[in-house]
């Protein structure tokens, strides 16, 4: 091996000539992207599993300051180290709430009840409850609302907003 | 101020039937309607989950079942005290399992099982083709329209019961669900991050005794296109019509109409005085271009201004620091009685009152630097002896485009004839914000109302509906039902 090393080119110039290369090869290659999208429209497919999927990947690669989980009375939710405040819920988190919600509340209309005295009647059903909702605020505290029917509901699963602020320190 | 307080011998009573069961105090001239809870729960589940607990705030309940069902009787007896009635009233209850995550959780749903229409009562003030819910259709009628057993099940046939709720079973414990837990004392007071489930139950109970309607909010439509007892007394005061003389269409638009949805009830317009807390107004006096009458929101600590305050002039704070009208730094100079005006941000509500109060102001307006309602200035006072007030952020906009032109002269006061939470008229308002926001309803009342009331939207931390449940009483009685105080009075004649 030693003697083969001897015979054979400087090491020096064997580095240049692949370090030459490598950087020729890389400007071919972005002249040769550049040209063949220039020449192409760009066409991007949104929808709503891919704007999730973005949302999360976007949420993970988020590597500093990565939030820590946190055990408040037992349950465990992700605080920002930064703030020391509450992460809010991802997009996919909001409507996998909202969607069990409408999967457990969801029902049919009922036919109403005629009576011979002339009373109609109708069971109200699901749809139509006060639905009460809490949300962590970014201080970890409840706030509480409530909406009139399933849909409200639905939405404010969905929308994850807070309350409007009413009462303020600063 | 006259607040719907629930007597204290009622209360006591209803802590002794409910949960005490210590009969030491006598009963009420009047009982009241009878509601009874129906635990559609299974075996060891929910109302009879049988997992051992301490007593807590005057729940002696020894399981969190136990605890559970004292918190449901509690309300429904609390509500007995005040709502009179001949036909018993059924609510079919569950603590089961409901959506929750870490940071949001669905706590109840609740309403009436069934309504009624054109139910032959002989009294006049029957609406017919009008939606009545089950509770309140039996006390007219005076017998119970669905009579017979308790139904067996949640929302089963043959539906006899009249109010079906929901509760979520999932908070307590490590279960991933909030951070906090129900807190099942009677007392009102829960640890830091806990929900009273009382105020809760006591609210949505409120619901299914007539306080909601069966329109869908969303499209304007009514079941069989009949309208309902609620939206009787739900006006629209730009069309000058109730909700239940309007088109789907028009019930569409007015439920975004912030500030203009009141509730017109004789009764609750009739108690709101009383109950409601009075306007605080600036009333600008010069230049000419900005006088009027300003309904400004005052904070929750130091005093309320005179109902006859003296006019002074206006001006803009100057602390030389940073947002130099930011008032988070001393005064530069002295305002010798003047309203002192700040911006709101960069420091607590009290600091700046505090600098404002040591520079010699009056009063102290802060306008808001985010758009939308003025909000309630709060913090620890230290004990400031001048009334703060916080001003929407068109209003400052319009008071400082004013100081730069001339002087402005006003009076911060109390209103002869405003309340907090009612429009001109004096018709609480309710809740109809435009954009939708959660909990917009024209079934709540608006959050603006001071003080906190049960049938906001938003159920404060400062609510506290074993002993106060405000106004509600008297939409109640708006919808049909007799207060046990008025048939006392009327038993006493």
């Amino acid at each position: 091996m030693a003697e083969r090393l001897r015979h054979n080119k400087p090491l020096p110039f064997i580095l240049g000539i692949v370090i030459v290369g490598i950087v020729v090869a890389f400007a071919l290659r972005t002249a040769v992207q550049e040209e063949v999208a220039s020449e192409q429209p760009v066409v991007v497919q949104v929808t709503p599993e891919a704007l999730v999927a973005k949302e999360e990947a976007a949420l993970h690669s988020q590597s500093a300051p990565t939030p820590q989980a946190v055990h408040v009375a037992g349950t465990q939710v992700q605080v920002d180290p930064t703030t020391g405040k509450l992460i809010p819920p991802t997009l996919a988190q909001k409507k996998s709430l909202a969607n069990a919600l409408r999967k457990q509340f969801a029902s049919d209309p009922y036919d109403p009840y005629y009576w011979a005295d002339g009373t109609i009647s109708f069971v109200v059903g699901t749809e139509r409850l006060n639905f009460s909702v809490a949300h962590l605020n970014e201080k970890g505290l409840p706030e509480m609302s409530c909406v009139s029917g399933l849909e409200q509901a639905v939405s404010v699963l969905e929308s994850g907003s807070e309350q409007p602020l009413v009462r303020a320190e600063e | 101020m006259r607040r719907y307080r629930l007597r204290e011998r009622t209360r006591q009573t209803v802590l002794c039937l409910g949960v005490l069961a210590i009969l030491t105090f006598p009963l009420p001239a009047h009982a009241g309607v009878t509601i009874s809870i129906n635990n559609v729960d299974a075996d060891k589940v929910g109302f009879n989950d049988q997992t051992p607990v301490a007593p807590v705030g005057g729940n002696i309940g020894q399981t969190l079942g136990a605890q559970r069902l004292n918190v449901f009787q509690f309300a429904a007896d609390l509500w007995s005290s005040i709502l009179d009635g001949g036909v018993d009233i059924v609510v079919q209850a569950t603590f089961q399992p409901l959506p929750c995550s870490p940071t949001t959780a669905v706590l109840g749903a609740t309403g009436p099982v069934r309504v009624f229409a054109n139910f032959p009562a002989s009294t006049s003030i029957i609406k017919s083709d009008t939606w009545y819910h089950a509770a309140l259709a039996n006390q007219i009628m005076g017998f119970d329209l669905t009579e017979g057993q308790f139904d067996a099940g949640l929302l089963a046939v043959p539906f006899n019961d009249d109010i079906v709720a929901f509760f979520n079973g999932g908070l307590d414990g490590d279960t991933g669900c909030l951070s906090g837990n129900w807190y099942y004392g009677l007392d009102n007071t829960p640890l830091k991050g806990d929900i009273a489930l009382l105020n809760v139950v006591m609210h949505e109970f409120a619901h299914g005794l007539g306080l909601t309607s069966t329109i869908d909010e969303v499209s304007g439509q009514t079941p069989l296109n009949l309208p309902d007892r609620y939206s009787v007394f739900v006006l629209d005061t730009t069309t000058g019509k109730h909700f239940h003389e309007m088109s789907n269409a028009e019930r569409v638009d007015s439920h975004v109409s912030h500030d203009r949805i009141v509730w017109d009830g004789p009764a609750t317009t009739a108690a709101a005085p009383a109950i409601l807390d009075s306007q605080i107004e600036l009333r600008l006096e010069s230049p000419p271009s900005v006088v009027g009458r300003y309904a400004v929101v005052a904070a929750s600590f130091g005093p309320a201004p005179a109902l006859d305050a003296q006019r002074t002039s206006i001006e803009l704070v100057n602390d030389r620091v940073g947002d130099t009208s930011d008032a988070c730094e001393p005064l530069a100079t002295n305002f010798r009685g003047k309203i002192a005006f700040a911006n709101r941000g960069n420091c607590p509500f009290v600091l700046k009152v505090a600098y404002a109060e040591a520079a010699g102001a009056s009063a102290l307006l802060v306008a808001n630097t985010r758009a939308g309602a003025a909000i309630i200035m709060e913090g620890a006072d230290a004990g400031s002896q001048i009334p703060a007030v916080s001003l929407t952020q068109t209003q400052g906009d319009m008071l400082r485009s004013a100081l730069q032109r001339a002087d402005v002269r006003a009076a911060l006061q109390l209103s002869a004839d405003r309340l907090v939470g009612a429009d001109r008229n004096g018709f609480v308002q309710l809740y109809a914000p435009d954009p939708v926001e959660p909990g917009s309803s024209f079934a709540h009342i608006d959050p603006s109302a001071t003080p906190n009331l049960l049938m906001e939207p938003f159920l404060g931390a400062d609510l506290d509906a074993a002993h106060d449940v405000d106004l509600t009483p008297f939409l109640l009685k708006d919808l049909g039902w007799t207060l046990v105080e008025d048939a006392e009075a009327e038993e006493a004649e």
